[in-house]
């Protein structure tokens, strides 16, 4: 088969996580939960946008071990930054599942009040600071919640995400250097998913690793398996780690791999990545698969696993039919929430 | 390759080209013949050459706000130049563009800009040019160390390695963004180490040895002709006169005047060349002939300027895409 873009050996970096905290059962359990919570919560939103029950939608399925392995050596009061692939984000820092599905549906009760959409879950109260679509345009907010950080003098630090093709936007270079400079406590996470859209990271890269341009900037720069969650969350506490002692921002790359298309009805009429490559990820390389099996090889048992996929499934259940039976938002609000009201709403009556 | 005997006078002539210009430009600003800002290359001048020397005439290069250099490193007649500080319906711009807007196609040069970073997309566009009409040209883009933190930069050199585009991204790093110095504005020191980034060979090279810097560029041409892609070159090199001419920076000096004097007594490119050549196989009769010819063609410069008329008020409108709202349209 075609050989994957992947980085260099990462049974070093594997090793090394042997120097920092491995995770705990219990953490371990909390992590399969969560991944859980993200790859079921994204199934069942594809099942019900093809339904036609909401409109479009970007998957995280594949990203788990990635979002998930990062988000659990931050604290609840550490900030993130999303992307337009950002389900998974707000769920792998531990959000309430039923805002999140409300506001996919545009509902009252959803996290933006049904203002933002599929591409705005932006959960404040596990420190979401912004989900957008603009490529590349989380990277300066992530720098600036860190300059926040470092003036306010508290120990925080902010996460930000974003993928391969971000990484070739102009901010990914101004962020990068000012974070440096200032030693700023960010932590710029590339979830490396190998294609921008249908681009593949060799034909939009000057050279494949991302990671690699951390020393430009002069800040360490760290390749992980992104479908391996004890590495992802290894490396991450070595960098949050970093950060809170003041001394800046690490790049952490993880390599992974987009399940679905990149978005819900994408057609993308020129192949651009083999079927069998997504067969042998999909196979080998789930980031499930792999931590239940690593779960079972440490000795928790099969029935606590099982456990937590149907307490999820429940979950995930119960988040759909809330949004269902919530209310579209009033058209009297439709001016709130505005810096500014574009037009007078509603209209004064003639003179 | 070294410099060639021929080459070595040629680089004393047109360094000191640069420098005489400068200084006589700098007078004519503080005595009010030359309007809007004037900045200097005065102590770049072997950075600008040595790099301009390893060109063909017909590769393209791309200049910066200090940019008075840059067409006369690449060979420019310098009468349109001086004519364009002043105004001169003779500039080279006639007149429109001024200091930071030397840009003499005649040499290559296809733009100057006063945007930082600016230049360096443009100068990725040319190279795509050149490889997509396979014509061998190379496109020199110069720029400062300031440029290197624009966003411009970075999407620029990923492109430029990606798609192998003859370009040589040459960084005039004199120490100093206006003000505010490299450890102030850089995470780690070495800009020619951002090139790792992008896959793209980075060299540093002594900015004040004209030699030094015709070889690496020499190669790095050689690279890009080949169509093996860009090369980062980081020139140290420093300016000696403020950013620009009559600025006045208030507070706590931002460089210790023992570090300017240093440049100018021990580190000067023309001295230290000078000194070299007249080691090597040159006499200073030789040397002395060069200054007086280029004091001469300077003079000239002056004159010419000083008599070439302004632009007609009529022809305000010509050359521009679009007429502004309620103008008298000549079309």
């Amino acid at each position: 088969m075609k050989p994957l873009r992947q980085g260099p050996p990462t049974k070093s970096a594997r090793a090394a996580a042997g120097e920092v905290q491995r995770l705990t059962r219990e953490l371990s359990l909390e992590a399969y939960r969560r991944m859980v919570r993200i790859r079921r919560f994204e199934e069942e939103a594809m099942r019900r946008a093809m339904a036609g029950e909401f409109s479009g939608m970007h998957s995280s399925s594949g990203h788990e071990a990635a979002i998930v392995g990062a988000c659990l050596a931050l604290r609840d009061d550490d900030y993130i930054t999303g992307t337009h692939r950002s389900h998974g984000h707000p769920i792998g820092k531990g959000a309430d599942l039923k805002p999140l599905m409300a506001e996919l549906y545009g509902k009252a009760t959803g996290i933006c009040k049904g203002r933002g959409g599929s591409m705005h879950l932006a959960d404040r109260t596990v420190g979401i600071i912004g989900e957008s679509a603009i490529v590349g345009g989380g990277m300066p907010l992530a720098t600036g919640a860190g300059l926040s950080i470092q003036v306010r003098g508290t120990d925080q630090v902010s996460l930000c995400f974003f993928g391969d093709g971000a990484a070739n936007q102009g901010t990914f270079g101004e962020s990068l250097n000012l974070s440096a400079i200032w030693k700023l406590p960010v932590i710029f996470f590339c979830e490396n998913n190998l294609y921008a859209i249908s681009t593949p990271v060799a034909q939009s890269h000057g050279q494949p690793h991302i990671a690699l341009r951390a020393s430009g900037y002069g800040m360490p720069g760290v390749i992980v398996d992104g479908q391996d969650l004890e590495e992802v969350y290894a490396a991450t506490v070595v960098a949050v780690s970093r950060a809170r002692k003041g001394e800046g921002p690490t790049l952490i790359e993880a390599k992974t791999y987009r399940f679905e298309e990149h978005c819900l009805n994408l057609q993308v009429p020129i192949p651009y990545r083999t079927p069998q490559e997504l067969e042998h990820h999909k196979s080998e390389r789930d980031p499930l698969v792999l931590h239940r099996r690593e779960m079972l090889e440490s000795g928790i048992a099969d029935t606590q696993i099982d456990a937590i996929e149907r307490e999820v499934a429940a979950e995930v259940a119960g988040a759909v039919t809330f949004a269902r039976q919530s209310p579209w938002p009033d058209p009297h609000e439709v001016y709130d929430y505005l810096f500014s009201n574009p037009i007078h709403y509603p209209p004064e009556p003639a003179p | 390759m070294p410099l060639s005997q021929a080459l070595k006078s040629e680089a004393y002539r047109r360094m000191l080209r640069i420098r005489r210009f400068e200084e006589e430009g700098t007078r004519l600003f503080k005595e009010g013949a030359i309007p809007g800002a004037y900045h200097a290359s005065i102590g770049q001048e072997a950075a600008i050459v040595g790099a301009c020397l390893a060109l063909n005439d017909d590769d393209a290069m791309t200049g910066t706000h200090r940019s008075h250099g840059h067409p006369i490193g690449k060979g420019a007649d310098l009468k349109p130049l001086m004519a364009e500080l002043m105004g001169k319906a003779t500039g080279i711009c006639k007149g429109r563009g001024g200091s930071m807007h030397l840009a003499d196609n005649s040499v290559g040069i296809v733009s100057e800009s006063a945007i930082v970073g600016g230049g360096i997309p443009l100068a990725t566009g040319v190279a795509l040019s050149a490889k997509v009409r396979k014509t061998q040209q190379v496109c020199l883009c110069f720029f400062g160390d300031g440029a290197v933190n624009q966003g411009t930069f970075h999407e620029s050199l990923n492109m430029g390695a990606l798609w192998r585009l003859p370009v040589i991204y040459f960084c005039e790093n004199n120490g100093y963004a206006i003000t505010t110095s490299l450890a102030g504005s850089h995470g780690q020191p070495s800009i020619a180490a951002r090139a790792e980034a992008y896959g793209m060979p980075g060299s540093v090279v002594d900015g004040q040895d004209v030699a030094a810097v015709y070889e690496v560029t020499r190669e790095a041409v050689a690279r890009a002709r080949r169509g093996e892609g860009p090369t980062l070159i980081e020139a140290k090199t420093y300016r000696y006169d403020e950013h620009n001419v009559g600025l006045l920076i208030p507070g706590k000096p931002y460089r210790p005047p023992e570090e300017v004097e240093e440049y100018r007594t021990r580190r000067d490119p023309i001295t230290l060349f000078r000194q070299r050549l007249v080691q090597e196989e040159f006499t200073d009769a030789d040397l002395s002939a060069i200054e007086r010819e280029v004091a001469g063609t300077v003079k000239d410069a002056i004159r010419f300027a000083s008599e070439s008329p302004l632009p007609e008020p009529e022809s305000l409108f010509d050359y521009m895409y679009s007429h502004p709202i309620g103008t008298p349209g000549k079309r």
